[in-house]
């Protein structure tokens, strides 16, 4: 999978990462270029959020090396945050700030102009309507709105990289058609886009290459054609995810579930 | 109490260890509760020893009147730890939104489960502060009578600090209205006069019961909560007297349970609405951008502000200094109090201070402390910035007490300037070591911060031990090294506060050195 000629923006080589007894990745290696949209797929605890926080450097790995624009995660985690844009699964803000509060916190954080902070921040909350609700304290937002300040704050130092773990959760039809066609014109201006989602229709329509993650391994990573082939042979990613992830016989479980209920 | 344990807990690798491997997983952790449990009723008991033995037999000289008022002094007391506790308690129910589990269960009346944990891991602890003070009062009076109406009354004012936190907790986070020119002056004026009644309890708790006898009995018995002392010292004055009191007990209860039942409606009424949260107006505000330093104080300072529980923390330093106020300002004759009690004082808030203002800033991040893995920040930025504010917080405490202390106690300007810079010194020394100490306990997983990631009650009690043996050992070595001055006795006094103070000044400049070191 290696690309000629270009650097990559991310590289994982022989990362591991353990929580106690718990192996959440597994000697993975993986390389993003810039430029691409790649999606990480995997059933709950397959070790995606592990990885896409490791990129982030929000936590470091056991062993291992996780690079991202060319330096070390563990090593120079305060540069790699600079030009590294991070949505969490949860959306983690101060319940105490407003959406305006908290936003300049992070504009101040990472050293951005008022004018600059400013014109950025209001151009995304008009495209993903936030805009009446940026007086309000996040404690008494929704979670969908949670999570669209949560792309505001990642996107509003124009990061270099974007790390979005389940960033559609909660979106409504609209915001979730501008983020999708946002993500496509920063992809096509150079930037790195990696996200983890668990609608595999997303990543299928949004990605040129994906993951498929299952026990804290990478067991399958290629261009989207890859998984789901062309022409004649197309068949649906879901029939894919279900043969590497070993989920062969969904249908005697939900059987199960009719007996227990009957 | 045990779902904040939980929340401190629950992604934590060792945790899980030993999630994994406990037999019996709920033990593990209701256990830890409990054990924080007694170490506030020891915390408790000893107070109420102390300020007992202390002031009735030490410093009054076994003055029955003056020992009753002690018992009148622990009753406020007691009440004021209540309403801290049901605050804090209200406070974490909220913050973590504890009650939402409960909404959804098919449980009746998910208010009265609140109040029963509330009175059962919380306000029950306020008998530890009023009975041991009473029972010693009954047996040196030989007056039995006083221990049920205590009971009574501690009962009493352990329910009725549940209405009082629940109005000032729920009430509070209503939309506000704008503020008009008259409401900060009558702000500041409520708070003028709150703290003046303070002072008088404090400075003057003998005053009271020796001005109730004199009073029509309706009115001083009508009077709460003085006629506790009333009632108490009545016990032994006039055998009519318990009577009356156990009368008026009833029907204060009667009224303390009437008021918990409209409060307990009210709060099912908001459950049933739709939960507990803060429905707290607007922040009109605009984008802004500014040197982070600058920006990471203001987000802590409005999170303070802001969040009931974390400014109820903040009290805690005030709450538990009290008690350490009596002797030092109550001296048994003579108009002035000595300066080295007043030192001591001053200390032991400090020392406090040191302990808790850190924990509280830390604990201000709550849930959203994995931000700081996020961002572009190294954490001695945030440790920093965090600094700075616990030591505006403590100037504002101490510089009124030190003025007090000042106007009390006569001594000379050199000796309180150098106190001045000894205790400012003290306080930056101990909240850096503290500030490290406890940065240092956050599991690199956690992704909540609350007073359990800490250790508790009992973590909370350990750092303020430490805290006053470093505060402790410039003054001992001050002590030693102005012993062996060739100076007139008079000039020792000065001498040990000025060597105590360059001490803890070299302190200062070591641990802002060594914060240095920590990168960024």
């Amino acid at each position: 999978m290696l690309m000629q000629g270009t650097s990559p923006t991310v590289a994982l080589s022989a990362v591991s990462k353990s929580y106690g007894d718990v192996t959440a990745l597994n000697n993975v290696d993986l390389e993003i270029f810039p430029g691409h949209i790649f999606g990480v797929l995997g059933p709950n605890g397959s070790g995606k959020s592990t990885m896409l926080k490791l990129i982030s450097s929000v936590i470091q790995p056991d062993h291992g090396k996780v690079r991202v624009l060319g330096r070390d995660c563990s090593d120079e985690y305060v540069w790699v945050r600079h030009h590294v844009g991070f949505v969490p699964e949860n959306s983690v803000i101060y319940e105490s700030l407003s959406a305006t509060e908290y936003l300049s916190l992070v504009s101040s954080v990472y050293g951005i102009e008022t004018r600059t902070s400013r014109e950025r921040i209001s151009a995304l909350s008009d495209a993903l309507a936030t805009s009446d609700i940026m007086d309000e304290l996040v404690g008494s937002l929704s979670f969908g709105n949670r999570q669209k300040i949560s792309i505001i704050a990642a996107l509003v130092h124009d990061p270099e990289v974007i790390i979005l773990d389940e960033p559609t959760k909660g979106l409504d039809p609209r915001s979730f058609r501008i983020f999708k066609d946002v993500l496509s014109m920063l992809a096509k201006r150079g930037k790195t886009i990696v996200f983890s989602t668990h609608v595999l229709e997303i990543a299928e329509e949004l990605c040129e290459r994906l993951c498929i993650m299952y026990r804290g391994e990478i067991r399958a990573s290629g261009l989207v054609s890859d998984f789901v082939g062309t022409g004649k042979d197309r068949r649906r990613l879901e029939e894919t995810f279900f043969r590497i992830t070993g989920e062969t016989s969904l249908e005697s479980l939900t059987r199960g579930v009719g007996r227990a209920f009957a | 109490m045990i779902e904040q344990r939980y929340s401190a807990l629950k992604n934590l690798t060792s945790f899980q260890k030993r999630l994994n491997g406990a037999v019996n997983s709920g033990r593990y952790i209701s256990r830890f509760v409990w054990f924080n449990y007694i170490a506030g009723a020891i915390t408790f008991s000893l107070i109420s020893a102390f300020v007992i033995l202390w002031n009735g037999l030490v410093v009054f000289g076994g003055d029955y009147l003056r020992e009753s008022s002690m018992i009148f002094v622990l009753f406020v007391y007691a009440l004021m730890i209540n309403v801290y506790n049901a605050l804090y308690f209200l406070g974490s129910v909220r913050r973590g939104h504890l009650v939402e589990p409960l909404a959804y269960s098919p449980v009746a009346r998910p208010e009265s489960i609140l109040m029963r944990c509330y009175l059962k891991y919380y306000a029950s602890l306020s008998f530890f502060i009023t009975m041991p003070g009473t029972i010693f009062l009954a047996m040196r009076t030989g007056s039995t009578a006083v221990i049920p109406l205590a009971l009574a009354w501690t009962a009493g004012i352990t329910l009725f600090s549940w209405p009082i936190g629940v109005l000032i907790s729920y009430r509070s986070g209503r939309p506000r209205r704008k503020l008009g020119f008259i409401d900060p002056i009558f702000r500041i004026f409520s708070f003028a006069v709150s703290l003046a009644a303070l002072e008088v309890i404090l400075f003057l708790p003998q005053l009271i019961p020796s001005l109730l006898p004199n009073l029509p009995s309706p009115v001083s018995l009508a009077l709460f909560p003085i006629n506790i002392a009333y009632i108490l010292q009545g016990a032994f004055v006039s055998s009519s007297l318990p009577l009356m009191g156990i009368a008026a007990t009833s029907l204060y209860l009667v009224f303390f349970i009437a008021a918990v039942y409209l409060t307990l409606n009210y709060l099912g009424r908001r459950i049933r609405a739709g939960g507990l949260d803060q429905t707290v107006g607007p922040r009109k505000g605009s984008y802004y951008s500014e040197p982070i330093h600058r920006a990471l104080e203001r987000k802590d300072r409005k999170i303070l502000l802001r969040d009931t529980q974390v400014a109820t923390l903040i009290a805690i330093p005030i709450i538990v200094a009290i008690p350490t106020v009596f002797p030092v300002f109550l001296p048994p004759s003579g108009v002035n109090a000595n300066p080295l009690g007043i030192y001591y004082l001053l200390l032991s808030v400090t020392a406090v201070c040191a302990a808790f203002y850190p924990s509280i800033l830390l604990i201000s991040e709550s849930g959203s402390f994995s931000i700081w893995r996020q961002l572009p920040v190294f954490p001695v930025a945030m440790l920093r910035s965090k600094l700075k504010l616990a030591l505006k917080m403590f100037l504002i405490v101490v510089i009124p007490l030190m003025a007090a202390a000042l106007l009390r106690s006569g001594s000379s300007i050199p000796f309180y300037l150098s106190i001045s810079a000894g205790l400012v010194s003290g306080f930056v020394f101990l909240s850096i070591v503290n500030t490290r100490y406890l940065y240092g306990k956050i599991p690199t997983e956690a992704e909540r911060v609350n007073l359990d990631t800490f250790g508790g009650n009992l973590g909370m009690l350990l750092l303020f031990s430490t805290s006053i043996i470093l505060l402790v050992i410039p003054i001992v070595a001050g002590n030693f090294i102005a012993v062996a001055l060739p100076v007139s006795a008079s000039l020792k006094g000065l001498m040990n506060s000025i060597i105590d103070s360059i001490i803890n000044v070299l302190m200062m400049v070591g641990a802002v050195h060594y914060l240095g070191r920590l990168g960024g």
